[in-house]
């Protein structure tokens, strides 16, 4: 989770992943940034993501996040 | 039949008395049957051979979800099965067995999602490249296509829609039924599919709706309801007038100056583009305001196609308002899965090992920027096979792609001036610069990429004010009077805009109109409705003409 956490803090400094609820549904993120997060994420944590997995209810929140790449690294 | 014919309005009518008569009992298994007798008339009367590529596309893609189904519930059982067997039996499979047998399974619904949309796209570019067209045929494709990658993605929400009676899921067992398809009944319903697709009012120029947004409406049975009648007709009512009132006139102009490129340089070059823009705004949003009315009057809501798009402040923003459902189209179903594809993915990694340090950023951005090209060249073909739409798609790419790496420029200079950047008019500048650009981009869409370079260079080179006084703007086909009834109406559009956005805060300028006296309210709907009988374009002497986006 810290490592994920350090990964988004990283690539936008300005956004409050702590608490920020709707990441996605609000346009915090939009679809480039939502594009190389992922592609950091993937590196980062050596997964691949499916293309089903790329819903908002996945990337809305952090935990949601760090959920999701647990499911994936298993 | 046009959706701004008379037979059309005949023919609406008829619907909602009949959807409406329809006894309250039966309202939930004979409305949208009804609705989908009316589309197969309508499509019918765009000529019968269309009905047979909407029929392959109907039948394809419903066997493929059938198919796909039918894999996804032979592996809940067979895991079901497996699970049921006691641990130390020797029949029960270990994990990676069962591990195999799922992406063998996996691997098989892979196949029906490729060979369905290899068959569908096939047509498609087959009609594209033939010379006949088939109307609305993209928009029909569009459609199922998202409907049958929805359901390989396991996006069960489907079933809502599917499923008039369902309802969420409540114990754990039930939400494994709900995503192992028992609640998936209503899908083995072809004709339900059939009207999804098919649905007159998107049938022909969108919007691109998805299954779980508008479906569960379609199948509901919809009670009468007065207010969202009546808001309906209005919202049919605005389309129409901007249709007819000012794309359709506009329209003998545009077609004028388009026709004869090498005649009409310089400042009539840079009037065509203008020209243009009022043309297909007006024409576009026109028919999806008649397609969305339509559907408030029969109580199935649509996603909006279109939010003030000529207020978008760049070009990225200008997309994410015009003709939204066919950009989140290749969003979802292009740039998100070619962007995490493991080729791509690898690519990112490689990159990232090569220019790591200093470079880490950009090696980030380089595979989102590649993708991003590959949707917009997408989004081109889906115009048409030719080098202009190629080159316009591209172009939209291009700029959105320089525009990202200039990101970090724009925010020092915002920093730097940050009054200036807050003022109005710096606003404005961006808004005016937005829409310029965009002329510019769309006109690849009226001429040969050639004659389009041509035309703008003409704008510096070949200038004059003396060519426009002497010929001045009647040689167009439009008299002076046509000017200003187009003024007229343009100015109407603006007001609307000002109330909805300055006094409504965007709130509905129907529901503020609903609230003021019946007869500055009647005036109004008086004042669109003469409006478009006096000065709409139709009748003897004009052929009504069809709406742009129907042929792509």
């Amino acid at each position: 989770m810290e490592k994920l956490l350090k990964i988004l803090t990283d690539l936008h400094p300005d956004v409050d992943f702590v608490n920020e609820k709707a990441l996605i549904d609000d346009n915090i993120i939009d679809s480039f940034d939502f594009m190389t997060t992922i592609g950091e994420i993937c590196n980062e944590f050596d997964i691949e993501m499916p293309a089903d997995k790329l819903v908002p209810e996945n990337f809305n929140t952090v935990e949601a996040m760090y959920a999701l790449i647990q499911s994936l690294e298993d | 039949m046009l959706f701004t014919t008379v037979e059309f309005l005949i023919f609406l009518a008829i619907l909602f008395i009949a959807y409406y008569l329809i006894p309250k009992r039966f309202k939930k298994t004979l409305q949208w049957k009804l609705l989908l007798i009316a589309s197969v008339f309508f499509y019918y009367l765009t000529g019968v051979g269309n009905l047979i590529y909407l029929g392959i596309t109907i039948v394809t893609t419903f066997i493929g979800a059938l198919l796909i189904d039918w894999l996804n519930r032979r592996q809940f059982e067979f895991i079901s099965a497996n699970k049921a067997k006691p641990e130390d039996s020797p029949e029960r499979l270990p994990k990676d067995a069962l591990k195999a047998y799922k992406k063998v399974n996996k691997n098989k619904r892979l196949w029906v999602l490729v060979i369905c949309l290899l068959l569908n796209f096939g047509m498609l570019t087959f009609v594209k490249v033939s010379p006949f067209a088939i109307l609305g045929i993209s928009f029909y494709i569009f459609r199922s296509v998202s409907f049958l990658i929805d359901l390989h993605r396991g996006k069960f929400k489907l079933t809502e829609g599917l499923n008039p009676d369902y309802e969420e899921p409540k114990t754990n067992q039930a939400k494994r039924d709900v995503l192992h398809g028992r609640q998936f009944n209503a899908i083995r319903d072809f004709l339900k599919f059939a009207l999804y697709v098919s649905f007159f009012p998107v049938l022909l120029q969108g919007p691109i709706t998805r299954f779980d947004e508008s479906g569960t409406a379609l199948f509901k049975g919809n009670c009468f309801d007065f207010r969202k009648f009546s808001f309906g007709i209005q919202r049919i009512l605005w389309g129409v007038f901007k249709k007819l009132v000012i794309a359709d006139r506009l329209a003998i102009a545009l077609i004028t100056l388009i026709q004869s490129p090498e005649q009409y340089r310089g400042i009539y070059a840079l009037m065509a583009f203008f020209f243009y823009a009022i043309v297909l705004y007006a024409d576009f949003t026109g028919g999806i305001d008649i397609t969305i009315g339509i559907g408030q009057a029969l109580g199935i809501p649509m996603k909006e196609n279109f939010v003030k798009p000529f207020f978008a402040r760049n070009i990225a923003e200008y997309w994410r308002r015009w003709h939204i459902t066919m950009g989140t189209w290749f969003r979802d179903y292009l740039f998100y899965p070619f962007s995490v594809c493991k080729p791509m993915l690898k690519f990112g990694g490689a990159l990232r090992k090569r220019i790591g340090g200093i470079g880490n950023n950009l090696a980030r951005r380089i595979p989102v920027h590649l993708a991003t090209l590959v949707a917009w060249f997408a989004t081109g073909i889906w115009h048409g096979i030719s080098w202009n739409f190629i080159v316009w798609g591209l172009i939209n790419g291009v700029i959105i792609v320089i525009s990202t790496e200039l990101e970090p420029l724009y925010n020092r200079f915002n920093t730097k001036f940050p009054n200036l950047v807050a003022s109005r008019f710096y606003t404005g500048f961006e808004i005016f610069r937005t829409f310029w650009l965009m002329n510019l981009i769309r006109s690849f869409d009226l001429y040969s990429v050639r004659t389009t370079v041509g035309l703008h260079l003409s704008i510096f080179t070949d200038f004059s004010w003396g060519q426009f006084t002497t010929y001045g703007v009647s040689t167009l086909g439009l008299q002076m009077e046509d000017y200003i009834v187009i003024g007229a109406a343009l100015l109407v559009l603006f007001i609307s805009a000002y109330i909805k956005i300055k006094l409504l805060n965007d709130g509905s300028v129907r529901e503020w109109l609903a609230l003021k006296p019946m007869p500055f309210r009647f005036t109004v709907y008086g004042v669109l409705l003469f409006g478009v009988i006096i000065f709409g374009v139709y009748g003897f002497g004009y052929d009504a003409q069809q709406f742009i986006y129907t042929q792509f």
